[in-house]
């Protein structure tokens, strides 16, 4: 990973409680009180949120899973990171 | 295991209890009961006491107590006069007053009251925005926000031989991880009445109330099949969609995503943070979940039926519901 692509890599809030349920990811946010519910893309980007991948590495990573997706995860990957950003679920 | 135990309406009111000229009963005080806690109603106008004595099927009148109940709070009622106009002062819990015009307002005020008293009082359980029916296999969970057809669903499910367990709350005990019996008549805005009423017999006649935000509402005598403190293990969760022109139809979603919305809709779920959660988790781990996709409720009503294993009853197989009393 760059320099550049380092800067802006997103990271997840440590405060938020993970449980597994069929295999999807369940966060909850003891401090807003709401529970989200992750698909596979979004339960990976979660994953990926460590701050050492940006929104670039994640699409890789997910595309080379996912050839015939490659699209799709280009558009939809950038929009999950700004939903988690939104929903407070990144550090600032 | 349940044991199932028909408990007729009016359970409460004895033999001794002070009837009118019409064998009425007109009691002073009545004892609202849901599940531990017990309100106090009482004043000079029994033909609003009756009245509420017949949305909540396991109350008492004043002189026979209110068993183990924890009376958790009281409410008082004065009936008068002024310049020819009637009046109902209402003596709130926390001692608010309030001014009604009508016997039919000053029911649905109480109506609320008692049961937010009661809600309120029950914060060592889960609650969440649901209504709750029950078939021999389980309880079928309906969560939604107000005005999403839940109550609609749930009376043309104990229309149809379901069992009926609560109606706008469901309350969900945390060491069984079961959903408890908030009994009380279903209450149903004018348009989901129609909507019943044009697919099911409906037992005439029901008491009808305005409530405070102006809406008008009619209450329902739900079939009741148990004893105030039964539990029933949730096996079925099922999202209300009501879709104009579409067929009865069942989508699957993910537990996941169940979850989610069953803590969406939780009343409480800060003052049981992630132990919530878990609990929540763990119903929908033991239960099927789905969309319920409908217009029509009959079409629904045989969907779920298919879904639970349960035979829908006509209106002739039903046993006959009790009566239920007008303001007086």
């Amino acid at each position: 990973m760059g320099r550049a692509e380092r800067g802006r890599a997103p990271v997840r809030v440590r405060h938020l409680k993970e449980r597994l349920l069929d295999g999807e990811l369940v966060l909850y946010d003891p401090e807003r009180q709401y529970v989200y519910a992750l698909n596979p893309t979004a339960a990976f980007v979660w994953r990926a949120c460590d701050g050492r991948h940006g929104a670039a590495s994640i699409v890789a990573a997910l595309a080379e899973r996912y050839p015939e997706s490659r699209r799709e995860i280009e558009v939809d990957v950038p929009e999950i990171i700004e939903r988690f950003r939104s929903d407070g679920l990144l550090d600032a | 295991m349940r044991v199932a135990k028909r408990e007729p309406l009016n359970a409460g009111i004895q033999a001794e209890t002070p009837r009118d000229g019409r064998g009425q009963p007109c009691p002073r005080e009545v004892f609202v009961r849901i599940l531990s806690c017990a309100v106090r109603v009482g004043g000079n106008c029994p033909w609003i006491l009756r009245d509420l004595l017949s949305l909540y099927p396991v109350s008492t009148v004043g002189g026979d107590g209110y068993g183990e109940s924890q009376l958790v709070g009281s409410v008082s009622i004065e009936h008068g006069t002024k310049d020819g106009h009637g009046y109902y002062l209402v003596r709130e819990v926390d001692h608010r007053l309030r001014l009604l015009a009508s016997a039919s307002d000053t029911l649905a005020h109480l109506e609320q009251l008692v049961s937010t008293t009661a809600m309120l009082n029950l914060s060592q359980h889960l609650l969440v925005h649901a209504a709750v029916a029950t078939v021999p296999t389980g309880g079928i969970l309906l969560p939604g926000a107000s005005g999403a057809g839940k109550s609609t669903l749930v009376a043309a499910f104990c229309l149809s031989g379901f069992e009926y367990l609560s109606d706008e709350v469901a309350v969900l005990e945390r060491g069984s991880v079961s959903a408890l019996p908030f009994l009380k008549s279903i209450c149903l805005k004018d348009g989901g009445w129609r909507t019943v009423a044009a697919s099911f017999e409906v037992p005439p006649p029901s008491l009808m109330a305005t409530r405070a935000d102006g809406e008008p509402v009619r209450y329902l005598a739900a079939p009741i099949q148990f004893p105030p403190d039964g539990r029933v293990q949730v096996r079925y969760v099922l999202l209300p969609a009501r879709s104009k022109g579409a067929r009865a139809t069942l989508r699957p979603v993910s537990r996941a995503a169940v979850l989610a919305e069953l803590a969406r809709h939780s009343l409480n779920l800060p003052r049981h943070g992630l132990a919530g959660v878990e609990l929540l988790a763990r119903l929908v781990e033991g239960a099927e979940c789905h969309i319920l996709i409908y217009e029509d409720l009959r079409d629904a009503v045989s969907v779920v039926s298919e879904l639970v294993g349960h035979l829908p009853v006509t209106a002739a197989q039903r046993p006959s519901a009790p009566p239920s009393h007008g303001p007086g």
